[in-house]
């Protein structure tokens, strides 16, 4: 085990967090979920050693980290923080090789070798161009990129990152956990990162712990992340966590005027616009294998399935023609047709007015009364 | 760089020299190589026993403070923090008080022994202060607070005082080297160099300082060792000028940031001797200025310092410079 926290307690004047358990092996990236103010931050500054612990010891390599010295602990373990510095007329270079400190001599200066080390650093995160630029200068990414070539450049067994993608564009939220992931697994660091990013976590985490009101409430393979658990911990009523998107979904309610045929993925946007705008909307018959029913599990406010890889049997029918019979008015997504679902047509075909997404030439192929609408006239219809 | 600090070591040994030539008698190297032969000479009297001296204390005593707000403008990571945030001027304005208001002496040895006592005083409650308080945003705020604390029981000293002893008082606290003897010159060079030479260690740890405390700890530096070095040394420098030559106003402050525009750099290895020669440098100048401005009346240095540094640090904050 690369870092052991056992049964730490650890706050300012009073105890932000209780009795945390957590272990981390090398090339791992461990993720620390939990609304803001959950004492997420406490506790990676805990680890670092640069607040002491009330209660609870962490072990690093079998070493109690609050009984080394700074010194011997800067080459082990480094953290970058969410402390935005103002660093004057040091340029990414000089900062990056600011975290020599544990190995340079009494000045600071840098040997060949630490100019080296410095200069992987900063490969690592892409950032060589960013060498010569004034720090103060730069991006919040590419400070943060910067930031996180400085403590590689300490060479530590463990980096702790607080909330290392906020507030950064768009370029730099999908960089930056890619260049995580490389850490961890070129160089074998144990990556600890605390994010209130669901999304992010589960995307770039091989395990996650979720921390609310300074405990652990659940921990588990990042995979295994269950949304019950997700809905407890930030208490969001309007959007649920799907894990196997991997997203937070709105969640549709009302009684519903319109009814969605989707399938096979094309009635993903449709369904996402309609809840957005709070169109309360019924959708089936879908395949529960069908990342269309993933989403309407959430979006729609009922939802006909069937078995997967089943053709759709009589009942299921039934119950697809029952919602239809309460609507206005059906939405036809131009989802593929095959064997399976080619009885969604019936569908269709029960209703009394059918909007489309498919082309004229195909509605004649497969013989719909229906009218032609674009994806940008869909809100107009559905308010009307 | 190199060539920079070769200009700026000739200007600063120019400058002694103006520093030492310019004045209200009419002197030349002449009349100084006279006395020091031994020649009977008013005018190399004046020299060796008043400009120079002067002169020499106003060099040293400016490389003093300026490194001191060196120190302090990047542990507090505030452009603005000067070598009296921390109260030391009030703590030796309140002595100085006490000495000369409260009649207990009004010799040139009891103000600058006061003076260095009570700033030394206010070093080891600071100190005390230092070893408690979690960052260093607390202890700025400390220091302010004992600094407006200090004042308070000046001014009621003030207060209570005859008029006459009131401006000999209010003369002192504007600040001037015009008094600096030999003997004073022989302390502040025994003190202050090897202090300074000292602050040259901190380079290092006050490079990784810029990024703020937590992350200097984290890089290694044993930030609550390194805080009482830099409020001793700072606050030491302090107290030996503020001794000597009273409360010399805006040195401290602006000659770092001048530094760190001259060569552009945050480096301390660098901004370390610039400051101290600018330091040096701007002082004697002041101090050359204090005298021929409004010849024959002298002015107070810190006059000067402040129509020159008050501007600096305008421009400087509109122009949003980097600690």
């Amino acid at each position: 085990m690369m870092l052991e926290v056992s049964k730490l307690s650890a706050g300012y004047s009073n105890a932000v967090l209780a009795g945390i358990d957590l272990n981390v092996e090398r090339g791992e990236i461990l993720g620390i979920i939990g609304p803001n103010g959950s004492g997420k931050s406490t506790l990676l500054k805990t680890i670092s050693a640069i607040l002491k612990p009330m209660n609870g010891v962490v072990y690093l390599d079998g070493k109690n980290v609050h009984k080394l010295k700074p010194s011997e602990l800067a080459k082990e373990l480094a953290i970058t923080t969410t402390n935005r510095s103002d660093v004057g007329f040091l340029t990414g270079f000089e900062v990056v090789s600011l975290g020599r400190y544990p190995y340079t001599d009494a000045f600071g200066r840098l040997s060949e070798r630490d100019v080296e080390i410095v200069m992987e650093a900063l490969r690592l995160v892409n950032a060589e161009y960013l060498a010569d630029k004034p720090f103060s200068e730069m991006s919040d990414g590419e400070k943060q990129k910067i930031m996180i070539a400085r403590a590689l450049a300490q060479q530590p067994k463990v980096l702790l990152l607080d909330e290392p993608t906020s507030f950064l564009d768009a370029k730099h939220r999908v960089e930056i956990p890619l260049i995580l992931r490389r850490i961890a697994n070129e160089k074998g660091i144990a990556i600890v990162l605390t994010t209130h990013d669901i999304e992010l976590a589960v995307r770039i985490c091989d395990r996650i712990v979720m921390v609310k009101d300074g405990r652990v409430v659940a921990e588990g393979y990042a995979e295994d992340l269950d949304s019950e658990i997700v809905k407890e911990l930030y208490g969001i009523g309007v959007a649920e966590f799907d894990p196997f998107l991997g997203t937070f979904e709105l969640k549709g309610e009302g009684r519903a005027k319109i009814h969605v045929v989707c399938g096979g993925g094309s009635g993903a946007r449709v369904m996402r616009l309609l809840t957005k705008n709070r169109i309360p909307f019924t959708a089936g018959v879908i395949h529960e294998n069908d990342i269309d029913f993933y989403i309407a599990k959430h979006c729609a406010v009922g939802v006909v399935k069937e078995r997967p890889y089943e053709e759709i049997r009589d009942e299921t029918l039934e119950d697809a023609f029952r919602l239809v019979e309460n609507c206005d008015l059906v939405v036809d997504t131009g989802f593929p047709i095959g064997k399976i679902n080619a009885r969604n047509l019936e569908v269709l075909r029960t209703a009394k007015r059918v909007y489309s997404l498919r082309s004229k030439k195909e509605l004649e192929k497969i013989d719909l009364d229906a009218e032609v609408i674009r994806m940008a006239d869909l809100l107009k219809i559905c308010k009307y | 760089m190199r060539i920079k600090f070769v200009i700026l070591s000739f200007i600063s040994i120019i400058s002694i020299f103006v520093g030492i030539l310019a004045g209200s008698v009419h002197a030349s190297i002449h009349d100084l190589y006279d006395y020091l032969k031994g020649k009977q000479d008013v005018r190399g009297y004046i020299i060796w026993e008043v400009r120079v001296p002067r002169t020499l204390g106003a060099f040293l005593g400016g490389a003093c403070l300026a490194v001191s707000g060196l120190l302090l403008q990047t542990y507090f990571r505030n452009p603005l923090a000067g070598p009296y945030v921390l109260g030391i001027s009030s703590a030796a304005s309140l002595a100085v008080a006490l000495c000369i208001l409260a009649g207990m002496g009004i010799h040139n040895v009891g103000i600058v022994g006061s003076a260095f006592l009570g700033s030394m005083l206010a070093t080891v409650l600071i100190l005390c202060l230092a070893t408690k308080v979690r960052n260093a945003v607390t202890l700025l705020v400390a220091g302010l607070m004992l600094g407006y604390l200090f004042s308070a029981f000046e001014k009621i000293l003030i207060t209570l005082a005859e008029s006459q002893k009131v401006h000999q008082f209010i003369l002192w606290t504007f600040g001037s080297f015009s008094g600096i003897t030999w003997d004073n010159l022989e302390l502040i060079t025994i003190l202050g160099i090897p202090a300074m030479m000292l602050v040259f260690t901190l380079s290092k740890p006050l490079n990784a300082l810029l990024l703020g405390e937590e992350y200097a700890r984290s890089m290694g530096v044993n930030v609550k060792a390194v805080r009482m070095v830099i409020v001793t040394l700072s606050s030491f420098l302090t107290s030996l000028v503020t001794a000597f030559a009273g409360i010399v106003a805006f040195v401290g402050l602006a000659t770092p940031h001048m530094a760190r525009l001259l060569f552009r750099t945050s480096d301390h290895r660098i901004l370390i001797p610039t400051t101290i020669l600018l330091g040096a440098i701007v002082t004697v100048l002041c101090d050359i200025i204090s005298r021929i401005l409004l010849y024959p009346v002298e002015l107070p240095v810190s006059v000067v310092t402040s129509m020159f540094g008050a501007p600096i640090v305008i421009y400087l904050v509109i122009k949003r410079r980097r600690v």
